[in-house]
């Protein structure tokens, strides 16, 4: 019996690493294109999930867990998939601010853009404005997550946008902030782009940021 | 150290906590970097030196009217005394950089600790003694403990924590056994160098984190039973500092030997009719937005519209909504005292 891609995405919705796992690959031999499989079976269960933790329906551990799933399926499709077809290949790059050691936020993020095709580039914990610019020379992603949980951190937002200001940068990127302590009034102030207030709402930035952009 | 009105800091709040009206309206900030900053010092050098930092809680004490001192601010001091490397950064609070259960296996490296010996904690321990010292019975001293989830998660790493819930309940459950047994330890040194309150708080367990099911299951018999442990120690009071969102489990937090409850994002007015019953409510002028980033006015304006909705029926106590922020300007911190001072006593007269 053919392989449905919504029991994909159910699979991944209920956390189960394993079924995703076999359901991708007998997909696979079933003939089911990589494009398809990733489309219909693994993001539309990763929507799925953004729209549950939205809604208070899961929370940060069953997120993990179907961020967990849907690797196991990616695991099987990347090396069938061909070039240029994984998905949304708009590049976030993403990182913690420096003097910050907080990640449980942006590692959530990370999932709900992954989840949502984009290639992200985690640059971790404690990064400095020069290392985000570094990156962002090499790699011209279209947005880049910043995250802090210390009120004496979010200083080191401004910091960043500052410095591409100062190197002429600032006008080719779209930058992002979040963290318990930001607020849309002080995302405002240090000129971001935009304040996601969860994972959820930082994915919604990211899509309208990248919207028209050329994939 | 005995305070200006008819009662002293402690009756005070103690007057809240058994449902009666005090003189005036209790006033905490917590504000232990923003005192270092206060007083011209760096956080390392309160580590070295206990009296430093003691003096510096004195000045916020005496000059901004408060009705208690806090300790030193050091989250790990339990992780660090159970093996974890801990770094004290200059003018930062410490953290632990890593997980040091890298591993599920790695349990069996956490050491039971002794408070007065190891890690940071015989040090905090004499900050709290010399705290009490310094203000005497009159003024409670207020330090922090760390409950049993927030422990664990700190030492497993948090994400790692959250899978283990679904692949290996019982070693989260065989974990928080460890870490309650090490975190009340600590909490009842707290109390024997002095503190009068033991706060807490437990970020890793807010709605923003997991769900109510996993917190009535992995951290509220925890919390509940190690709080029931330090009051019958002699801890006066438990305050519990929620940060985020705690709408779905309000209930279960005040029933969790909790006497206060310091909120950030509640409506003081509608928490109060569904709680004040159960808890004192404490909180919750914005540190961010309104003390950190916001005007004198728009300082003085929040202050009082706490008041106006908090101070009613007493079971109150007026304070930011978390921490003040180690750069807050100590004008804005002024014009928050100077709104409570004008508008503290009961009976109320707005």
């Amino acid at each position: 019996m053919a392989v449905e891609l919504q029991e994909i995405a159910k699979a991944l919705i209920a956390g189960s690493q394993d079924q995703v796992r076999q359901l991708v690959g007998e997909a696979l031999k079933e003939g089911v294109a990589p494009q398809e499989i990733l489309q219909k079976g693994l993001i539309a269960g990763m929507d799925e999930v953004g729209r549950r933790f939205k809604a208070n329906e899961m929370f940060v551990p069953e997120v993990l867990l179907c961020a967990r799933a849907m690797h196991a399926g990616m695991d099987v499709l990347k090396p069938v998939m061909v070039e240029g077809a994984q998905g949304n290949k708009e590049k976030v790059v993403i990182g913690t601010v420096k003097g910050d050691l907080h990640d449980i936020g942006k590692n959530l993020v990370i999932m709900m853009l992954e989840g949502a095709g984009f290639k992200v580039i985690d640059l971790g914990m404690n990064v400095s404005p020069e290392k985000f610019l570094e990156v962002f020379e090499a790699e011209k992603p279209a947005v880049i997550g910043m995250s802090a949980m210390l009120t004496t951190t979010m200083q080191a937002m401004r910091d960043t946008i500052a410095l591409f200001e100062k190197q002429g940068q600032r006008h080719k990127v779209k930058f992002l902030v979040g963290g318990a302590p930001v607020t849309a009034e002080f995302a405002n102030k240090i000129g971001a782009d935009g304040y996601g207030a969860d994972a959820g709402e930082a994915l919604e930035l990211v899509k309208e940021f990248t919207l028209g952009r050329s994939a | 150290m005995a305070s200006n009105g008819k009662m002293t800091s402690m009756k005070r709040i103690m007057a809240v906590c058994n449902k009666e009206i005090p003189d005036r309206v209790p006033f905490l900030l917590t504000s232990r970097e923003f005192g270092i900053k206060y007083a011209g010092l760096k956080y390392a050098q309160c580590y070295e030196d206990p009296n430093l930092y003691v003096n510096s809680q004195l000045r916020l004490l005496e000059e901004f009217e408060l009705d208690g001192v806090w300790d030193i601010w050091c989250t790990p001091a339990v992780d660090e005394a159970m093996g974890a490397h801990m770094v004290v950064a200059e003018d930062d609070p410490p953290w632990i950089p890593e997980p040091y259960l890298n591993e599920r296996e790695d349990i069996s490296k956490l050491k039971p600790v002794d408070p007065r010996k190891d890690g940071r904690m015989p040090y905090m321990l004499e900050v709290v003694s010399r705290l009490k010292k310094a203000v005497g019975p009159d003024v409670p001293v207020i330090a922090w403990a760390s409950p049993p989830f927030r422990t664990a998660c700190m030492l497993r790493g948090s994400a790692n924590l959250y899978l283990d819930i679904f692949d290996d309940p019982k070693f989260v459950k065989d974990l928080l056994d460890i870490t309650y047994e090490a975190c009340t330890a600590y909490g009842k040194a707290l109390v024997d160098a002095g503190a009068d309150i033991i706060c807490t708080s437990n970020p890793v367990a807010n709605m923003d984190c997991i769900s109510r099911r996993h917190y009535e299951e992995f951290s509220h018999p925890y919390t509940k039973k190690m709080f029931g442990e330090l009051k019958a120690h002699g801890a006066k009071a438990i305050l519990y500092h929620t940060c985020g969102r705690w709408d779905d489990r309000f209930d279960l937090v005040c029933a969790e030997n909790v006497d206060i409850i310091h909120c950030d994002k509640v409506d003081i007015k509608d928490f109060k009719e569904k709680y004040s019953d159960r808890i004192v409510v404490m909180g919750n002028v914005k540190s961010v937005v309104t003390l950190l980033q916001g005007t004198e006015e728009q300082v003085r304006e929040e202050t009082l519209a706490c008041l106006q909705k908090g101070a009613p029926g007493g079971r109150y106590i007026i304070s930011a909504d978390c921490a003040v922020p180690r750069d807050t300007n100590p004008d804005n911190v002024r014009a928050m005292a100077a709104v409570v001072k004008q508008y503290r006593d009961y009976p109320l007269n707005f």
